[in-house]
């Protein structure tokens, strides 16, 4: 029996109990868009930042200010993904693995020194 | 979840806004009232003068704080403006040993929450058009509600914006899903169906959702984009060693002003505020900072308003206290900077003309009343289920009284307190902030303890009661009543009289068709029973 807590819906009294595994199920994908998109979405912004401050020799901050105005839409898109989902376990590896992939791909030579020239010539006015 | 997309999405929208519906009830309206915050704080100040020019402001706050505020490291003038009427003036006092403690015109900025210590505490002083301290009824004004709606009230100011933040992220939410269930969107906007019960609250959703989305979208998203460096902060820090590096590169940094300790007088702070209109093309200047005043290496910054145009604002300029040279050319900011300074600006609508501000006020009322009509439906749709005794739905129809009908009972009690505290009272704009708080309390009591089916009309007739007296209190309190007003064409104040008793008739007109219904034992258009089809039909045409 699928968790149905919609006001439409021709759903069971809210007094019924359901089981716990439901529970923890919602709670689990309440956390997962919550938390893990947010994660995800610092993540690929920062992947994003570095690969335009690369490809069109940007400063960092300015390519980061960029990606941040468009985050939030990033942030709703994942969130939204998450609670459309018909497979939780499936999207909870899709999400961990693109934040993991994100966060090593940052740590690329060549994207890493857009970071590490700043923190060793210090702040840079654009 | 769901099966299908659109239920996943439903479901979304629904919970998302129901969480945290109150709050941003709350948020909207005071966001919604603070478009007009200057025309507020006038309509509380009714003893102010008429404001002074912005040169004569300046030189005005520059005469008043060479007189108070001489051992102070930074003086900041916050101009009038054109819809302003008070120069604002802070500092932060130097060392008792050294400056004469503050008169008693001063009012020091403080927040119950906030624990500066005594030496860092700014000083505050508000001066008239004719350049002497404002001696107004002290008070918050329009100011209360603009800090309200991203500040909250009684909660440390990080938690509040957090709270603030994360219910902006779900209200984003719950738009882009409502988008997304409505399907038939425009069908159901020409559609709306008056005495049909839950269909018709559904219908009202409906419609104040569409007349003003993409107003909608635009101020939530840009709201979030008005405190982003705080809820993506771990973005900059992830990307470097400290947020100030990333601002220095940004914007530029400029070098911190010391002291040298020979003192020089400051040069005439109206010379330059001349050079600096000059040197912006004329554009308004709402911000002004000195920086070690009275000493050698004084230097004064002045700020563009973002009056102007949706593009302006932001530019700053930088002279030399003592010589009145120009340090710095204004410079544009990177094209990502101006970009967010044009979206805060979009969210602020500080260079909306009059018309454009009653648009925004309007999309607002909007906006607040899709938020209350949206915890209403949930609440109603509700009554009619097996679980309807469950104490969730209880508590749901509780707040929703002690909200929708509390905010606007807690507005008018801010402004009754403001014209029926003694003016000598001992702090003063915190008694009209409990009065705030009282009003939404005793709604919330109200809601609780009134029968379900009675709750909304009584509500109302309060509302309208409060409402329509305020232009009575305003005449017997002030001698700027709506007679008054508008026989010197003052819309200032006719147009706040007027928007009382639009509201009361409103609400007195909502409550008695509310009480024919009741009177006719038609089906409850709020809380009432309804059928079991109805829920049916209000979901079919969701989809």
């Amino acid at each position: 029996m699928k968790l149905d807590l919609s006001p439409m819906a021709s759903a069971p009294p809210a007094t019924a109990k359901r089981p716990w595994w439901q529970v923890a199920s919602l709670v689990w994908r309440i956390l997962l868009a919550t938390v893990g998109g947010y994660v995800c979405t610092v993540a690929l912004t920062s992947l994003s930042a570095r690969l335009c401050a690369v490809v069109f020799g940007l400063p960092l901050a300015s390519s980061l200010l960029s990606m941040m105005l468009l985050s939030f839409l990033l942030y709703s898109i994942t969130i939204m993904a998450v609670f459309a989902s018909q497979r939780l376990g499936r999207t909870s590896l899709w999400l961990l693995g693109t934040t993991a992939a994100a966060m090593l791909l940052c740590q690329l030579p060549a994207l890493s020194g857009v970071a590490e020239t700043l923190m060793t010539t210090g702040a840079k006015v654009s | 979840m769901k099966a299908r997309f659109r239920d996943s999405m439903n479901w979304l929208h629904t919970w998302a806004g129901l969480v945290v519906g109150w709050v941003l009830f709350a948020v909207f309206l005071t966001g919604t009232l603070a478009y007009f915050q200057h025309e507020i704080s006038r309509w509380m100040q009714p003893e102010l003068p008429a404001a002074a020019s912005p040169e004569q402001a300046v030189a005005q706050a520059q005469q008043y704080l060479q007189q108070h505020a001489a051992g102070s490291d930074r003086w900041t003038i916050v101009l009038p403006g054109d819809r302003g009427f008070t120069t604002d003036l802070f500092w932060r006092p130097a060392p008792v040993a050294e400056t004469a403690s503050a008169t008693s015109v001063t009012q020091p900025e403080k927040r119950p929450t906030e624990k500066r210590p005594a030496n860092r505490r700014f000083e505050r002083a508000s001066l008239a058009g004719d350049g002497t301290a404002a001696t107004a009824r002290e008070t918050r004004g329009g100011q209360f509600f603009y800090r309200f709606h991203f500040d909250l009230y009684h909660l440390p100011v990080v938690w509040a914006r957090w709270i603030v933040g994360v219910c902006s992220m779900l209200m984003l939410l719950a738009l882009f899903t409502g988008i997304v269930i409505h399907k038939k969107i425009f069908k159901d906007f020409f559609t709306l169906q008056w005495r049909k019960g839950h269909k018709s609250w559904l219908d009202g959703h409906t419609l104040t959702s569409v007349l003003a989305v993409p107003f909608h979208l635009m101020i939530t998203y840009t709201g979030l984009i008005t405190l982003m460096f705080m809820y993506m902060a771990l973005a900059v820090s992830a990307n470097f060693p400290s947020s100030q590096q990333f601002f220095a590169q940004l914007q530029g940094d400029a070098p911190p002003v010391v002291a040298s300790g020979q003192p020089v007088a400051l040069v005439p702070l109206e010379q330059i505020f001349r050079q600096a209109q000059t040197e912006l093309q004329g554009a308004d200047i709402s911000l002004i900072t000195v920086h070690q005043p009275g000493d050698a290496a004084a230097v004064i910054e002045l700020r563009e308003a973002s009056t102007n145009s949706l593009g302006s604002g932001g530019r700053e300029l930088r002279y030399a206290g003592s010589s009145g040279l120009l340090l710095n050319a204004a410079t544009a900011a990177p094209y990502p900077e101006q970009i967010r300074h044009l979206l805060i600006n979009l969210h602020s609508g500080r260079f909306a003309d009059p018309l454009l501000r009653w648009l925004y006020f309007l999309s607002g009322l909007a906006g607040t009343a899709m938020i209350g009509s949206g915890l209403i439906l949930w609440s109603a749709r509700r009554a009619s289920q097996p679980g309807a005794a469950h104490i969730g739905h209880k508590l749901v129809h509780c707040l929703n009284g002690g909200t929708v009908l509390g905010l606007p009972l807690a507005v008018a009690c801010f402004f009754w307190a403001n014209r029926l505290l003694p003016l000598q009272w001992p702090n003063r704009p915190e008694w009209e902030i409990h009065g705030f708080f009282a009003g939404w309390l005793l709604m919330l009591l109200f809601s609780l303890l009134r029968n379900p089916k009675l709750l909304w009309r009584d509500g109302l007739r309060l509302l309208a009661a409060v409402y329509l007296c305020l232009p009575l209190l305003n005449f017997f309190s002030s001698d700027r009543h709506l007679g008054y007003s508008l026989w010197h064409a003052d819309w200032v104040f006719a147009g706040i009289d007027l928007v009382f008793l639009v509201t009361g008739l409103c609400c007195l007109q909502t409550a008695r068709v509310l009480q024919r219904r009741l009177a006719s034992g038609s089906q409850s258009a709020i809380g009432g029973a309804a059928t079991a089809n109805l829920a049916e039909t209000a979901g079919a045409s969701n989809r």
